[in-house]
């Protein structure tokens, strides 16, 4: 059962390995989640300016274009910048958790480290306070 | 006697090793052609010269000072002084170029008295090199490990929750295990990970204030499913007033995560897990005892030694990856701590780490552990 604030809420999922993508894509999607794919750098700028969902879940190390490379890119052009980013990534440092953040991710999960229960959750929790 | 000597420039002119030898005063009395070449200096040219304005230390980039110098040590110490790739130390060419170095320094003893010292070094560029291209491609393929394990974990999530249609028992046991594994193959990578960056001494240090008994208690809950799965008995004692001592709270987490797991895994079904920190100036101390399978007397010696696994637990299937305790003591020893163990085949073992309560210091290296 989706919850009624986010039944239909567009996210964009940018995850370049096919298997992660259509296990994230069908939960969001069994969710009540809208799911738009991009499987690099450069098509999730393209659909983020393109269709502005209300989510986007970043991957770090992707084709054409990080991660980081399109946190900044997002954040310069007025149209994307309030798109809340959770990034999902297999890069759990310290020093690349910082990066993300400074440079504007609302939150940043670890994919081995967290269940998919918990990224929905933390999606809900995201979408809920920019609705306030 | 001019055959003995010509035979033995022969010797020295052949080494590919850098030989200096100085006297008691630091002066260079003889240098080798390797070193010549290595240093870019005549060997006729440093002799009678200070050997500290042939032989220049750094350490990153910083020139090292007079009483850190290796040669100084020897000679006080009268003590043969290895230095090898780990110490990360460099020598400076005559033509300002730095190479890193490996070296052995011997005090040059007469009548019980410090005549000087003998120098044999090396160039460990390409040593560096092929060390730092394996541990950059552990690091890779560790990263590129985690995706395809994400995925099994994620699927695995979703057939156990029933997401795709009711499971008969059967299958549902099966996809836990299958999860099951697939965790501790994470927690393999992560471990792996870990080693390497460990061996390549880059792990960082970053001390903030913190308080040791609220990350053991913590890391405990973490661990209270397995607890209550072997009903087992759990203690905490540790004094009230703890002060907060500076240190990283992520490596101190890895510490109390592997010996309390340890202790846990290894201690049959309604045995006893002690944690105890206790206040000891200059030092924190830090006890994980059980009342587990204990570690064979003739193995005791090899437990902090990576993939080390003892032969009693081996035979019990228990799963493990033999690098927890690496890790700690690599963890413990970089902090300026101490790791010692008391332990008894059938009856337990207590593992005790002191760390200073002056704090870790602070290190900046590419990469934290995780």
């Amino acid at each position: 059962m989706s919850e009624p604030t986010t039944t239909g809420k567009k996210i964009l999922l940018a995850e370049d390995d096919k298997f992660l993508s259509l296990a994230m894509g069908d939960k969001l999607t069994r969710e009540g989640f809208v799911v738009l794919s991009a499987v690099n750098g450069v098509e999730t700028v393209n659909q983020a300016k393109a269709e502005h969902p209300d989510l986007i879940l970043l991957d770090i190390i992707m084709p054409q274009k990080t991660g980081f490379e399109v946190l900044s890119e997002l954040r310069l052009d007025p149209t994307t910048r309030d798109i809340p980013i959770i990034v999902l990534s297999n890069l759990g440092q310290e020093v690349d958790i910082k990066k993300a953040r400074d440079l504007g991710a609302k939150d940043y999960l670890v994919k081995t480290n967290v269940e998919m229960k918990e990224v929905i959750a933390r999606i809900k929790e995201e979408l809920a306070r920019k609705a306030t | 006697m001019k055959d003995e000597e010509s035979r033995l420039n022969a010797i020295l002119s052949s080494m590919a090793e850098g030989l200096v030898a100085i006297d008691e005063k630091r002066q260079v009395i003889m240098m080798n052609q390797a070193a010549g070449i290595l240093l870019r200096t005549a060997p006729q040219e440093a002799v009678g010269r200070d050997v500290r304005e042939i032989l220049v230390f750094f350490r990153e980039n910083k020139e090292l000072p007079y009483e850190e110098l290796p040669i100084e040590r020897a000679i006080v110490e009268r003590n043969i002084i290895s230095v090898s790739m780990l110490d990360n130390l460099f020598v400076r060419a005559k033509n300002g170029n730095l190479f890193p170095v490996a070296i052995m320094i011997a005090p040059l003893l007469t009548h019980g008295e410090t005549a000087g010292a003998i120098i044999l070094f090396r160039d460990i560029t390409k040593e560096r090199e092929i060390d730092q291209a394996k541990t950059e491609l552990v690091s890779l393929a560790s990263h590129q490990l985690r995706t395809p394990l994400s995925a099994i974990n994620w699927y695995a999530e979703m057939l156990i929750g029933q997401e795709v249609g009711t499971l008969t028992d059967k299958q549902r046991e099966y996809l836990m295990n299958l999860a099951e594994a697939n965790h501790r193959m994470i927690d393999l990578v992560n471990a792996l990970l870990n080693v390497s960056r460990i061996d390549l001494g880059t792990f960082a240090i970053d001390p903030t204030p913190i308080d040791f008994a609220s990350i053991g208690k913590s890391v405990l809950s973490e661990l209270e499913p397995q607890v209550q799965t072997k009903n087992l008995t759990v203690k905490v004692n540790h004094d009230p007033n703890l002060p907060a001592v500076s240190a990283d709270p992520k490596l101190v987490r890895i510490i109390f995560q592997n010996l309390l797991s340890n202790a846990i895994k290894y201690t049959p079904d309604k045995g006893t897990v002690t944690l105890g920190i206790t206040l000891t100036p200059p030092n924190i101390l830090i006890t994980v005892a059980d009342t587990g399978y204990g570690i064979p007397s003739n193995q005791q010696g090899k437990i902090f030694t990576k993939l080390f696994r003892a032969d009693n637990i081996r035979n019990k299937e228990i799963e493990g990856t033999g690098l927890g305790l690496y890790i700690v003591k690599s963890i413990v020893e970089a902090s300026g701590g101490k790791i010692e163990f008391d332990s008894l085949e059938g009856k337990g073992t207590t593992f005790r780490v002191s760390m200073p309560l002056a704090g870790m210091p602070k290190r900046a290296g590419a990469k934290g552990l995780t």
